[in-house]
């Protein structure tokens, strides 16, 4: 198999992806200002970033339930969190 | 030969001592003497002065105690060590330095305690005098790591290179000390900060290694009684 | 070469051994305390994490972000190339993300630089001294995961591995994403969000 056939796979598509998020996420966030509530979609497009190298890199999708599941709470947990502290403190 | 069974029963009880020197540190050093969350190295010597006069009594009886039990915590160490020379079948480097490196645990709950009972032995003193002695005693107690990260990582090597049929220590054992010896590391940057995150009491350098050495003496104090259990039958 | 442990389309497995995952469990925790502590410092003082925050060298963030999501694939690629027994070709793509990890240590090391001699040392408020902690404390994690991409890239050197060495082998791996992943977090928390 040649490298061609290694990155016609998934974890291509999903760096895709994770490139585009990342883009996406500092050109709507990068110029505001203070005070602005456009920071929270930074925050959670991060999470979502966060899950996909989870699943995908870590190879997690396929994992024990258990394992995935507590990820998967992990990711919920902390968006949940920052998004909260972001908008409280 | 089989081992005896009061043998077993002592091991047993030295391994157990690691979680009754975290439960009595709660009760002494947290209900009794009142110092958790700990004083604030930003406070003025009058503040400081202030506090140890009005909660004389409390602090001094909390702090003696614990200067009384600390010694306990020998036995987990002593049991600590032994499972160590299991992995490496004699004593050897690691098993004596676990020892040596372990031998600071005592002495971290015993001689700062000592230096914020001599700032309370003197109400009266000059605020700086008692302030210099509260620094030295939270430097002290919060600041020494090296040695607690020493004994992490021999305990992350013991694990690893352990490849007997029922190895001494789980691997997961190996990886949580991994995790603890860098948590435990922050404590060392008390000494350049007044405030914030890493000064005395804040939470990179005292909530988090607090939590993370509950933790590892909880987890070390089960792990050793699984490993005696093992040894013994 | 045949991994012992290849997975199944179906079969549900965990990647590495239990043991790692408490370890990197343990550290997503830690910094997940971190990141809270983070935003409740900034919720102290918005207007001054705001100024600080459009001090920082943004291009540099975005290169570095860009520099691990690369690494992380280029890893997660040789893992299945090496899976599959293309040792020659793992290999390169294991070493071509080693080489991301140093950029990305370069990256950081000219933006540190550039930081104190704007006179932004960790000392000069708190958005500093959190950037400081928070991005040391990172790149101490980068040069671990150096270190367990070292190991990786030795391991292609092996025409077998046994089970035991192929957990740890993913386990590497999986540090290495968790270093990508805390990252993903660091990044639009100094660098965006403040």
């Amino acid at each position: 198999m040649t490298i061609h056939d290694f990155l016609r796979a998934k974890p291509t598509r999903v760096w895709l992806v994770l490139v585009a998020i990342t883009v996406v996420s500092v050109v709507t966030a990068g110029g505001h200002g203070s005070g602005s509530r456009i920071g929270l979609v930074a925050l959670v497009l991060a999470t979502v970033k966060a899950r996909f190298v989870g699943l995908d890199f870590m190879e997690l999708r396929h994992a024990p339930r258990l394992l995935r599941t507590l990820f998967e709470l992990y990711c919920v947990a902390i968006a949940g969190t920052l998004v909260v502290v972001y908008l409280v403190a | 030969m089989e081992t005896p069974r009061i043998r077993t029963t002592i091991e047993k009880i030295g391994a157990w001592s690691g979680l009754a020197l975290l439960a009595l540190f709660f009760v002494f050093f947290w209900l009794i003497a009142d110092l958790v969350p700990p004083l604030d190295p930003g406070a003025s010597a009058a503040s400081i002065s202030a506090t140890y006069r009005d909660h004389h009594d409390r602090l001094t009886v909390g702090l003696a105690l614990m200067v009384l039990f600390a010694p306990i915590v020998c036995g987990f160490i002593a049991a600590l060590a032994r499972q160590v020379r299991r992995v490496e079948g004699y004593w050897g480097v690691m098993s004596l330095t676990q020892i040596l490196a372990g031998v600071i645990i005592p002495i971290g709950f015993i001689f700062p305690p000592v230096i914020a009972l001599a700032a309370a032995y003197r109400p009266n003193a000059d605020p700086d005098v008692t302030r210099a002695l509260d620094d030295v005693f939270w430097l002290m107690f919060v600041g020494i790591v090296g040695t607690l990260v020493l004994q992490a990582l021999i305990l992350v090597v013991a694990t690893f290179i352990d490849s007997s049929e029922t190895p001494v220590f789980p691997r997961w054992f190996g990886y949580l000390n991994g995790w603890y010896a860098v948590l435990a590391v922050p404590g060392c940057a008390i000494f350049l900060f007044h405030s914030g995150p890493l000064a005395w009491n804040g939470i990179f350098a005292f909530w988090i290694p607090l939590v993370a050495f509950s933790g590892w003496i909880s987890a070390t104090t089960y792990v050793l009684l699984k490993a005696i259990g093992t040894e013994a039958s | 070469m045949i991994a012992p442990a290849a997975p199944s389309a179906t079969a549900r497995r965990i990647p590495g051994e239990e043991g790692t995952w408490v370890f990197l469990f343990g550290d997503m925790v830690v910094f997940g305390v971190f990141f809270t502590t983070f935003l409740i410092q900034r919720g102290h003082a918005p207007q001054l994490f705001d100024r600080s925050r459009q001090t920082l060298n943004l291009g540099i963030g975005l290169a570095n972000t860009l520099v691990l999501l690369t690494s992380s694939l280029l890893v997660a690629t040789g893992v299945r190339a090496l899976r599959d027994g293309a040792n020659q070709l793992a290999r390169r793509l294991l070493v071509a993300a080693f080489g991301c990890g140093v950029l990305f240590v370069g990256l950081k090391a000219v933006e540190y630089t550039q930081k104190v001699h704007q006179g932004h040392g960790p000392g000069t408020n708190n958005f500093y001294l959190y950037y400081f902690i928070l991005t040391g404390l990172h790149l101490f994690h980068v040069v671990i995961g150096l270190g367990a991409l070292g190991f990786l890239i030795r391991q292609t050197g092996r025409p077998e591995l046994t089970e035991r060495r192929w957990m740890v082998v993913e386990g590497a791996a999986c540090f290495w994403h968790l270093v990508d992943l805390l990252w993903i977090f660091l990044f639009p928390l100094l660098y965006l969000v403040s």
